[in-house]
């Protein structure tokens, strides 16, 4: 059997650029602007798998992003693993229906995700918490929706590359969408 | 020709030279006074040079200008160039200055304390806005394990829940997750301090008959040791008591900003130090 090297070193480039961009969010933004809402860069990344990814690989690539996540954050890894895969499992949803792949589409997805993003917390945290969430800070999330849509162009010209590297054709959009 | 025949012209021409320098010489002789024939070419001339004066003065101030613009401007932005980095240094001095008072204050704080104190710098926080969670420079290597009490002069912070060797992450008090044994300063009521949101907490299973009014500082227990006793949590900013329950819910404001904070101590021992004002202030 042929190991697939370079989609194994696109996997593995993806899970350190998200981990690098998390830490990039939750350090140096945290340094340089202190309380101002910070631009939910791992996001970006998940929802470029959602998009860009068949079921079973986006499925993969949440299980490892969620790895990845877990150390910055004081959410349990599973709750974290259910949010990711909740999130995934929403924008495929759109994508299975509504897909036209690029940057633009991207961006929507982006918006799509920044916007559900807040309700699907909502929803794990009064799933699993003693002490869920009372009431979410909506002006964080709206400040940090913008800030994330703004970021996801460079995101996403970066990870298409990767894809390119990785000899993936199209940014590997051409094995996603509606049948 | 006739001896008294005269030229008239020429008589006129000899007046004229002789009487015209006496005159002169008349008028030099009484310098002091003006004439007032004269008067009017004075001030006339005077306006006149005033004129010349004020133009050639407009002329040479435009060409110099004109002739130094390219001087002026190359010093222009050295001052420029000068004035950012002076700007530049004076924003880094107040900041040193800001960061020498803020430091001074926790040394005096940790050398008035018998507590076993590490003082740690917050370099992150949480991924997800809605958890509060901060990330210090100090982990295993300096002795740092988890569940340990976090907190500034102005009160508690939160307590360490995840320690890698370099680095620890403090669970802030506002943090849905935190939990804090707690009692109200006045009436040593007990209950247990949870996190909300990024500004309140509240203070649960209190009594139903339990004294707490608004305004009341609730302060650690000392419980296990972790927090020192009596040390300021927050203030009670309002009560929630149910008409049927057993206990009543109150919401507590910080005793300091959690996430606005740059360095903090992380209680390596409490020592039992006990703050309570009822047992004899600091002891």
């Amino acid at each position: 059997m042929k190991i697939p090297w370079y989609w194994l070193l696109s996997l593995f480039l993806m899970v350190f650029t998200c981990a690098l961009l998390s830490a990039m969010q939750t350090s140096l933004w945290f340094l340089v602007f202190g309380r101002f809402p910070a631009p939910m860069l791992w996001l970006v990344v998940l929802v470029y798998c959602s998009v860009t990814r068949p079921l079973w690989e986006a499925a993969m690539m949440a299980y490892l992003l969620t790895f990845a996540l877990a150390a910055f954050t004081a959410l349990p890894f599973e709750a974290l693993l259910i949010y990711s895969l909740l999130m995934m499992l929403v924008l495929i949803l759109i994508r299975e229906r509504v897909y036209w792949g690029g940057p633009t589409f991207f961006m929507l997805m982006v918006g799509v995700a920044t916007v559900s993003a807040p309700v699907l917390f909502w929803l794990t945290s009064r799933w699993f918490d003693k002490n869920p969430i009372f009431i979410p800070e909506i002006f964080d999330w709206l400040i940090s929706a913008l800030l994330t849509m703004l970021a996801s162009l460079p995101i996403y010209r970066l990870y298409s590359w990767y894809d390119r590297v990785a000899l993936l054709d199209a940014g590997s959009e051409g094995r996603v969408g509606p049948r | 020709m006739n001896f008294f025949t005269f030229d008239i012209r020429k008589v006129f021409l000899v007046i004229t030279l002789i009487v015209l320098p006496l005159i002169a010489i008349n008028m030099q002789r009484k310098s002091e006074e003006e004439l007032w024939f004269t008067r009017p070419f004075t001030v006339g001339g005077a306006a006149i040079q005033r004129g010349f004066a004020s133009f050639s003065s407009g002329v040479r101030g435009t060409t110099s200008l004109y002739l130094d613009l390219i001087g002026i401007k190359r010093q222009n932005m050295e001052l420029k160039t000068s004035l950012a980095e002076l700007k530049a240094q004076l924003g880094a001095m107040t900041e040193l200055k800001m960061e020498n008072e803020r430091l001074s204050q926790l040394l005096g704080f940790k050398q008035a304390s018998k507590m076993n104190l590490l003082a740690a710098r917050v370099i992150g926080r949480d991924l997800l806005h809605d958890h509060n969670t901060i990330v210090v420079d100090r982990g295993s290597v300096h002795g740092v394990q988890k569940n340990m009490a976090a907190l500034t002069i102005g009160g508690v912070v939160g307590y360490t829940f995840r320690v890698e060797p370099e680095s620890s992450r403090i669970l802030l008090l506002t943090d849905r997750y935190a939990v804090i044994d707690a009692i109200v300063q006045r009436s040593r009521a007990r209950g247990l301090v949870e996190g909300v949101k990024s500004s309140n907490a509240r203070l649960k299973y209190l009594k139903r008959s339990d004294d707490v009014r608004v305004g009341d500082l609730i302060v650690t227990s000392g419980m296990f040791n972790l927090f020192p006793k009596g040390f300021p949590i927050g203030t009670v900013t309002s009560i929630d008591k149910s008409r049927y329950g057993m206990t009543q819910e109150v919401e507590v404001k910080p005793a300091v900003e959690p996430l606005n904070l740059e360095e903090l101590f992380i209680v390596l021992n409490a020592n039992h130090q006990d703050l309570n004002p009822s047992t004899g202030a600091e002891d």
